[in-house]
């Protein structure tokens, strides 16, 4: 009996082990001979979490390549991108990237921002809206919103995501591009939880991306007022954009895949060929659209210098509203 | 009706079931293992459900998650260490009975309890999940900032010996949960410039250090002592009486459970340590509990397995996860196009269906695996503590390596180890500091972000909702403290006439 438990014993610790193994090495000319670690910043579940698999499960099909995830959650996508600048420049480890990135420098989290990575291919966009409830009379359009804010200054409570991320960071480039005072209530819970405290008229209004409340905006529980992309939505064409209603906003939030900055160039255009490839199948397409999520396509030129234009702004965004943080 | 019936008959495949019974006893095994818990299980396998059909995933997910849960129960009660979060407070009764030559007994205490939650939790999802799922939708800041400070008003109820020393710790623990990246303000606290702790102190790493690695070093420093001290299993399933007792417990311990699943702000750990100090704060010798008594591994265990049940009822009806685990497995129906949220009921109602089917089915099998393999497990126990301990504590890092894929956790993990020992060798007890860093920050929060809401209004704590809350937690907490004092005062009375 006791050879028995030995035995299970140190199988369980081999499994274990197994549990945190990652993949390996290998030469550049045959890439990729070995798996392919993608890296994931964000916990398991979450919304970069599913994007990074369906793209990795369409590569492996496509490619026959294997592709495992590995998540290392933590400091606003800090952790991840971190453990990303740090590893080989072979092609065997790559990372899915979201807008994060460009809020580490400004936040004073990491001192890192899209120059330190190669970009590779863009592949989602997601926009956000200014959401009020079905029923709300105060303001039923953009200008009215803006209106009512300036006659009551830090009256209206906007619901948003958590601090320090980029719909937080929406609501501040609101207020300065339309020149009003709101009161921020940022929640660490995820959107759909802030959906809740809308309808429960916690608050009065949201700056948040759609995802499940999307079935709010259908069933008429909420409304969208003004969308803060740079064009309008396919999904939305009768919802303005700021841009339109004549603020200078345009604020969405990217994913898209990086490597580190000295991986050889065959390599990142062997890995933006596939990544591009999985990026436009209709399999993929058709996974964002059950996410309500946005489409976008970008190969690694476009998508380094999308990158590198949020950088930009941010930094731009935190100089001058240095108040926001005390 | 209909509906069910023919999606029971559509499930009722061989492979389904089989499915279903497979990855049940993978999930106790992995909730048996400290550091893995039921929302890496479940993360682990969503890609593979991508290629499997929506019944035969809701049939892996769902077994894996009730069998992760009660999983955890047993590293607990047979090696004083939580295999998940939600097993914190079983350690408390369940391996003191072990110690006591009654292991086999908390397992099988621990099974009963936990079949009973989760089918109970059922029930009320099947029954009324778009009622309870109106009432979770109403909860908001002030109302989880309640139920928080409520939790932690307990923590004086589990003090062990010194009130003073218990509220240490758990001012302790309050202040460890301040670690990391304000989640309102974005400032942060206590990072010292490490990114690695901007999502503060991970709840795995210090869990795993506070009991698996302190308790390795307590038995390191009495292994020498008291060696081969045979730990008798003894009979699994519990006698008819202590049964019939533990009813009103697992009665409650599952309504709790049910309540808090069904809140999207709070899961396992806080349902089994309501539930935990709620029994000891009523019960006629709260003294008992923490000395091996089946109410107090009933309790936790019957709550935490309810929250499975309850924490689906918000995930179909309003979409937002009731608790970690529920938030990976919304991405199955994710990926497969299926819309969460009320539309659910009538749009697919066979998947509906489905999930209740094998989420029942998942607690029966859990029943039986755990009751027949109880034993098993048990014998763990008997293998020499020389060879066991090494062991574990490898598993122990392993897990905590596991669960985030960096080695940072180790170091938080031997940090909570060696602070947990220094505080056990100056008899502070553990268990309000765990309370306050699980809850610390879900008070804090909420507390603020309540006031952020209402402008710096604090009446914002006294609407409706809130304010019941506040009056059920008032009672509970001062319940027992006036019937002391009445009882006193007979005893007085009946003293001067005599």
């Amino acid at each position: 009996m006791k050879k028995l438990l030995c035995l299970l014993l140190a199988l369980s610790l081999v499994f274990a082990f197994a549990a945190c193994g990652t993949g390996g090495e290998g030469s550049s000319t045959d890439f990729p001979t070995s798996p392919i670690t993608m890296i994931v910043p964000q916990d398991p579940g979450g919304d970069t979490d599913l994007i990074a698999r369906q793209v990795a499960s369409i590569v492996e099909q496509n490619e026959g390549w294997t592709v495992t995830i590995s998540n290392q959650p933590g400091g606003s996508t800090s952790v991840g991108l971190l453990q990303l600048q740090a590893a080989n420049p072979d092609g065997y480890t790559i990372l899915c990237n979201a807008t994060n990135l460009s809020l580490l420098k400004p936040q004073d989290i990491a001192d890192i921002d899209s120059s330190d990575f190669a970009a590779i291919a863009g592949c989602n966009s997601e926009s956000c809206y200014l959401i009020v409830r079905g029923d709300e009379d105060r303001f039923t359009t953009m200008e009215e919103f803006v209106a009512y804010a300036k006659e009551h200054p830090g009256e209206l409570n906007v619901g948003t995501g958590q601090a320090g991320g980029v719909w937080a960071l929406a609501c501040t480039a609101f207020e300065q591009g339309a020149g009003i005072d709101l009161n921020i209530v940022a929640n660490a819970g995820g959107i759909a939880q802030v959906g809740l405290t809308l309808l429960n008229g916690d608050v009065d209004c949201a700056i948040i991306s759609l995802g499940t409340n999307t079935m709010y905006v259908e069933s008429g529980e909420m409304k969208l007022l003004n969308n803060f992309s740079a064009e309008r939505t396919e999904a939305y064409p009768d919802v303005p954009t700021a841009i339109e209603c004549g603020y200078d906003i345009e604020v969405t939030s990217n994913r898209g895949f990086l490597a580190p900055k000295d991986t050889p160039q065959e390599i990142i255009d062997i890995l933006e060929a596939a990544f591009l490839k999985a990026i436009e199948s209709e399999e993929y397409q058709t996974f964002l659209e059950n996410m309500n999520s946005g489409y976008m396509c970008l190969n690694a030129e476009d998508y380094a210098a999308m990158m590198a234009e949020e950088d930009a702004f941010y930094t731009e965004l935190f100089a001058a509203n240095t108040e926001g943080v005390s | 009706m209909e509906a069910f019936w023919s999606a029971l008959v559509d499930s009722f495949t061989v492979g389904n079931v089989f499915l279903s019974i497979v990855a049940t006893f993978a999930g106790i095994v992995i909730g048996a293992i400290p550091g893995l818990s039921a929302t890496m299980a479940v993360a682990i396998l969503i890609p593979f459900t991508y290629k499997m059909g929506m019944i035969a995933s809701l049939a892996m997910l769902l077994g894996v998650y009730c069998g992760a849960v009660y999983g955890g129960s047993i590293s607990a009660i047979l090696l004083n260490i939580p295999g998940t979060p939600a097993a914190i407070m079983t350690t408390l009764d369940g391996n003191p009975m072990a110690k006591k030559g009654e292991g086999g007994k908390a397992i099988g205490v621990s099974t009963i309890a936990s079949f009973c939650g989760g089918i109970i939790s059922c029930v009320f999802l099947i029954v009324c999940c778009s009622l309870l799922a109106l009432v979770a939708q109403k909860f908001s800041y002030p109302e989880y900032f309640v139920l928080a400070a409520f939790g932690i008003c307990l923590v004086a109820d589990s003090c062990g010996e010194s009130f003073l020393k218990g509220i240490v710790s758990g001012l302790i623990g309050i202040l460890l949960s301040l670690v990391g990246m304000d989640a309102l303000t974005g400032q942060q606290r206590f990072t010292f410039g490490n990114p690695y702790l901007l999502g503060g102190l991970g709840q795995v790493p210090a869990l795993i250090g506070l009991f698996g690695m302190s308790e390795i070093l307590n038995q390191v420093f009495e292994l020498g002592v008291s060696n081969k001290k045979k730990m008798k299993v003894g009979r699994v399933v519990p006698d008819k009486k202590t049964l019939k007792r533990l009813v009103p417990t697992i009665l409650r311990g599952s309504l709790i459970g049910t309540f808090i699943g069904a809140l999207p702000g709070a899961g396992g750990p806080v349902a089994a340590s309501i539930a935990y100090n709620t029994e000891k704060t009523n019960s006629k010798d709260p003294s008992k509990f923490g000395t091996g008594i089946p109410e107090g591994v009933a309790a936790p265990e019957s709550a935490n397995n309810a929250v499975t049940g309850g924490a689906i009822i918000p995930m179909l009806a309003l979409a937002v996860p009731g608790d970690g685990t529920t938030a990976v497995l919304m991405s199955a129906f994710i990926i497969k196009g299926i819309d969460l949220g009320p539309m659910i009921f009538s749009q697919h109602p066979e998947v509906v269906n489905t999930t209740y089917i094998f989420l029942i089915l998942g607690n029966i099998f859990m029943l039986i695996l755990g009751l027949s393999l109880a034993r098993i497990f048990a014998k763990v126990i008997e293998v020499d503590n020389k060879i066991l301990l090494p062991v574990i504590l490898l598993i122990c890092m392993v897990g905590t390596f596991a669960s985030a894929s960096n080695t940072f956790n180790i170091y938080v993990m031997i940090f909570f180890g060696i602070l947990g020992f220094v505080m056990q060798r100056f008899r502070f007890s553990l268990t309000p500091m765990i309370l306050g860093l699980v809850l610390g920050s879900m008070a804090e929060e909420n507390f603020r972000s309540a006031l952020t809401m209402s402008q710096g209004d604090y009446s914002v704590f006294f609407r409706p909702i809130s304010l019941v809350f506040i009056i059920i937690a008032a009672v509970i907490l001062a319940w027992p403290r006036v019937r002391r004092l009445i009882n006193k005062r007979k005893a007085g009375k009946s003293g001067t006439e005599a």
